[in-house]
């Protein structure tokens, strides 16, 4: 004949009448009033279940397809699941001369020595300090403060050429807003929407489109053809 | 024409008619009003109507909403609210306002164009 088992004390937490159950029992049901009760174990271990490790994660839109994905916060790269293009999430400086293409998920810094000798350059932010002879794309900002010539053209979210900086392209530009500070010069530059030209900045341009704009008192502004 | 005093006194934000107690505010504002030739002011001036010729002031320039100019419009500080067609020149500030529709040119010392504004041709600050 087996060893019974030990039993201990329990009460309904409904009625709070005791009834005697088996020492490891997970759940009864109480004999007065028919309430279904847990024991505190199974209580303590079903707590312990939720007990998760939780992995931030951010959005990242693949730079070729444009399809929209989760990666974890701290990637520093990841594959596009519709294209399969390798995608670089961390930040790069360039310090010295760089051949070849580009395409970063977060922010490219020319810095004043550098040069940037491929044919295009992507990243979320870009910020230009030194030469870039290829087209750059800055998905968020381009920020230029060093002076700089761009053999080529350049486009993205928001243009600022900061304070003593200045930036001349031999290709149109185009952008969705601009902050101008320092100078800029281009054929063309189109811009889809504010463009503010500050108290000491200077914008010497064939053709500029905009949706909004201010010129401050002090700045020098030549455009032959300007539109709305 | 040459036109020294005139009517109302404006209520727009942005460029407003000097306070200069001296200088009364001039406003060309008939119902229908239509004037054939250049028109000059020797003081803060409003525009409304039709205008077939150019505007030229020394003091600060309005051109409302129901106003059309032909020609050039030449200012202290100029505020477009109606149709130039020959362009803005301000020794001041220019604003074009969002109703505004400007051909031409755009000159002046600042210059503000507000999102809805229609205009197309050279700029010049500074």
């Amino acid at each position: 004949m087996p060893a019974a088992l030990p039993k201990i004390e329990v009460a309904c937490p409904e009625c709070g009448r005791t009834q005697m159950e088996s020492e490891n029992f997970i759940s009864t049901v109480c004999r007065e009033c028919g309430h279904y009760f847990k024991s505190q174990r199974a209580r303590d271990s079903g707590r312990r279940k939720v007990r998760r490790t939780i992995v931030k994660k951010r959005e990242l839109t693949c730079a070729e397809c444009g399809s929209v994905q989760e990666v974890a916060e701290e990637a520093q790269s990841s594959t596009c699941l519709n294209c399969g293009r390798h995608l670089e999430l961390g930040h790069r400086e360039i310090n010295g001369e760089h051949l070849g293409n580009l395409s970063l998920e977060g922010e490219l810094k020319i810095g004043p020595k550098g040069n940037f000798g491929g044919s295009r350059a992507r990243a979320a932010r870009i910020v230009l300090q030194g030469r870039a002879s290829g087209y750059l794309e800055a998905a968020e900002w381009l920020r230029v403060e060093g002076q700089t010539k761009l053999r080529t053209g350049a486009s993205g979210g928001k243009l600022e050429v900061t304070a003593g900086a200045a930036l001349e392209t031999g290709e149109p530009i185009q952008f969705q807003g601009g902050e101008i500070q320092g100078e800029l010069r281009c054929p063309v530059a189109r811009f889809s929407g504010p463009l503010r030209i500050g108290p000491h900045g200077v914008l010497i341009a064939e053709k500029v489109s905009f949706t909004e704009l201010t010129v401050e008192e002090g700045a020098r502004v030549r455009v032959q053809v300007a539109e709305i | 024409m040459d036109i020294e005093r005139g009517g109302r006194s404006p209520q727009n934000p942005g460029v407003q008619p000097s306070e200069n107690p001296g200088k009364v505010a001039a406003s060309l504002h008939e119902g229908g009003l239509q004037i054939w030739g250049d028109v000059k002011f020797r003081a803060d001036a409003v525009l409304h109507g039709k205008i077939r010729g150019s505007v030229e002031g020394t003091e600060k320039i309005i051109v409302s909403p129901d106003a059309s100019v032909s020609g050039a419009v030449r200012g202290s500080d100029v505020r477009v609210e109606g149709e130039v067609q020959g362009g803005v020149t301000g020794s001041g500030r220019v604003w074009i306002g969002p109703k505004g529709k400007l051909r031409v040119c755009c000159r002046g010392k600042s210059i503000r164009i507000e999102p809805g504004a229609e205009f197309r041709g050279e700029l010049e600050v500074g």
